[in-house]
């Protein structure tokens, strides 16, 4: 790689490493395990830097290899669900997120959505991105990001209303004093 | 409805996204490093002792049966204990690769632990005697005689200076082959802490025999299958392949670690897979513990790295701290020719102000100089 494109790829890494990195964590749910797939990602990004350069669309290609990542991500978790062995304690480190609480059934809810699923909404709501744009990202038809994006849209809506409806019950239960 | 759910789904992707903390890919370089030294060769050996051992712990320790992480507990359990007992008490010799993917891009370049690699490891053990021998690339990188084990030294030239004359080998606090994986083994849970190895230790910090949190052992037709969770969170899946006697005949292993950086917060990743063949040895293993002479203790090194730093590193003078300023942020860039990654991080450097120097006490540090040179970053 030439000093240009070098330096081109450095620029590139400086302007989209944290918009990946927020990305990554909406598809997978992990701040670390975003890190990770931005990590790759980028690595993957220099090896055909010049081309998609060329091509002028490195941030597409870089997002395009995200999501293939954070969908192999889930594959492996499913393959290998892993059972923490609580006796000997965790050293990990805490959720940075725990302490915003707010909207966290909305969240569980897109947690909880299959991979894909899942993708197609952040790409549409979070990236921003058209049904057009999100079909190439995640190289399916726009009648596969829609029907996605309907069967997501309703499966939140289902679940949030379900969880509201719990909630609102719960508020109206009878004081006990003991 | 829908659109309201639409509007809620946007704000909460970007107050979600909003308090990530993206961190910069910052270097973990000590805990690799140290990793590499002394813990490498060992680690294709113990991380599968050390899978085992968890789930013995467990085993040994739950009063309500096996574990619910155990599968085909009664099989699986009989496969581990005989493979434990023959890896902590046989002779044998075992002869692995482990090749390093996704390496740890933040190191600095030529460091050794920023590019993809391949480690030969070659290690002789004799569990009755306690002795054995790990070479890597054909070079020796431990040896254990008796229990007590010694690795070569390294250091730099400063600090030797204030280590005798002749030293070549550096003696362990802790034995490299056999004590943790027996401790874990046999469920002796006092002083049994898998999470909180020493840095160094034959299972490394980082690696995925230490500290694992989570263990499913599943037996297989040709052995079993060890799924397990690294610190930080990653996770490794080990094939254990055995023979008609039950003991291990050969190891293939895929694991995917984070690396943190306890300094900063950073973590970094790396994915490796290693490769070992298990053969049993008929002659004793060949090793003799180095002259007295030529070995320091962990105590001495510690001494001599004070002594060789007290005052910065040569050339230098000591730096108040009340005169330790943050500068503007400084980029650096790495690049990693194997790996084909190059990486940019902006972090903020402690700068020293010109010290001010009373005639006859030379010259104070300049403006600009990084505080501690010895462990900032070297820009490439």
């Amino acid at each position: 790689m030439s000093p240009q494109d070098e330096a081109a790829f450095r620029d590139f890494v400086a302007a989209a490493r944290p918009r990946l990195v927020r990305t990554a964590y909406l598809l997978c749910g992990d701040s670390h395990e975003a890190h990770d797939l931005v990590q790759v990602t980028l690595m993957r990004v220099h090896r055909r830097w010049r081309s998609i350069e060329r091509a002028d669309q490195p941030q597409a290609y870089a997002r395009q290899v995200l999501v293939n990542l954070a969908a192999s991500f889930w594959r492996r978790r499913l393959r290998a669900p892993l059972v923490a062995l609580t006796a000997l304690g965790e050293r990990g480190e805490p959720d940075p997120t725990v302490a915003f609480a707010d909207r966290a059934e909305l969240w569980d809810a897109v947690m909880a959505l299959p991979p894909r699923t899942r993708a197609v909404l952040v790409l549409r709501y979070f990236e921003d991105l058209s049904e057009a744009d999100t079909a190439k990202a995640l190289q399916c038809s726009v009648g596969s990001v829609k029907s996605q994006a309907s069967r997501g849209i309703a499966r939140l809506r289902s679940v949030l209303t379900e969880q509201r409806e719990i909630n609102s019950e719960w508020h109206q239960l009878p004081e006990v004093v003991s | 409805m829908t659109e309201q759910i639409e509007r809620e789904l946007t704000e909460m992707f970007h107050e979600r996204a909003a308090h990530l903390d993206v961190l910069p890919p910052l270097p973990a370089a000590r805990a690799r490093r140290a990793r590499l030294q002394t813990a490498l060769a060992m680690a294709s050996v113990v991380s599968v002792l050390a899978a085992g051992g968890v789930v013995g712990v467990r085993l040994a320790a739950s009063p309500a049966g096996p574990s619910a992480a155990l599968a085909g507990s009664g099989s699986a359990r009989e496969a581990l204990e005989r493979v434990a007992e023959h890896m902590l008490t046989g002779r044998w010799h075992v002869s692995g690769t482990e090749r390093v993917y996704e390496p740890n891009t933040a190191d600095p370049p030529g460091s050794g632990s920023d590019k993809p690699m391949s480690f030969t490891v070659d290690v002789d053990y004799d569990g009755q005697s306690k002795t054995g021998v790990a070479r890597q690339n054909g070079e020796i990188t431990a040896i254990q005689v008796g229990g007590v084990a010694y690795v070569p030294l390294h250091a730099q030239p400063d600090v030797l200076a204030y280590l005798p004359k002749g030293a070549r080998w550096q003696r362990t606090p802790f034995p490299m082959f056999g004590q943790d994986a027996a401790a874990l083994v046999t469920g002796a849970s006092a002083g049994v802490s898998t999470t909180s190895g020493p840095s160094g230790s034959p299972l490394g910090p980082g690696t995925s025999g230490n500290g694992l949190r989570g263990a499913t052992v599943r037996r297989t037709s040709t052995g079993f299958r060890i799924d397990a969770a690294a610190p930080f969170g990653g996770s490794s899946r080990t094939d254990v392949k055995l023979r008609a006697d039950g003991t291990i005949s050969s190891v293939h292993g895929e694991s995917h670690v984070r690396i943190p950086n306890a300094a900063n917060s950073g973590v970094t990743n790396e994915t490796a897979i290693m490769d070992a063949t298990f053969t049993p040895l008929t002659a004793p293993v060949d090793v003799a513990a180095p002259s007295p002479s030529t070995v320091v203790t962990d105590k001495q090194l510690g001494v001599a790295f004070q002594k060789a730093f007290k005052n910065g590193p040569p050339g230098s003078r000591p730096c108040p701290p009340s005169v330790m300023t943050p500068s503007p942020t400084m980029t650096e860039h790495r690049t990693t020719n194997g790996g084909s990654v190059t990486m940019t991080q902006t972090m903020p450097m402690l700068t020293c102000r010109l010290v001010p120097v009373a005639p006859g006490q030379g010259q104070g540090q300049e403006q600009g100089t990084p505080a501690n040179p010895g462990t900032s970053p070297s820009p490439h």
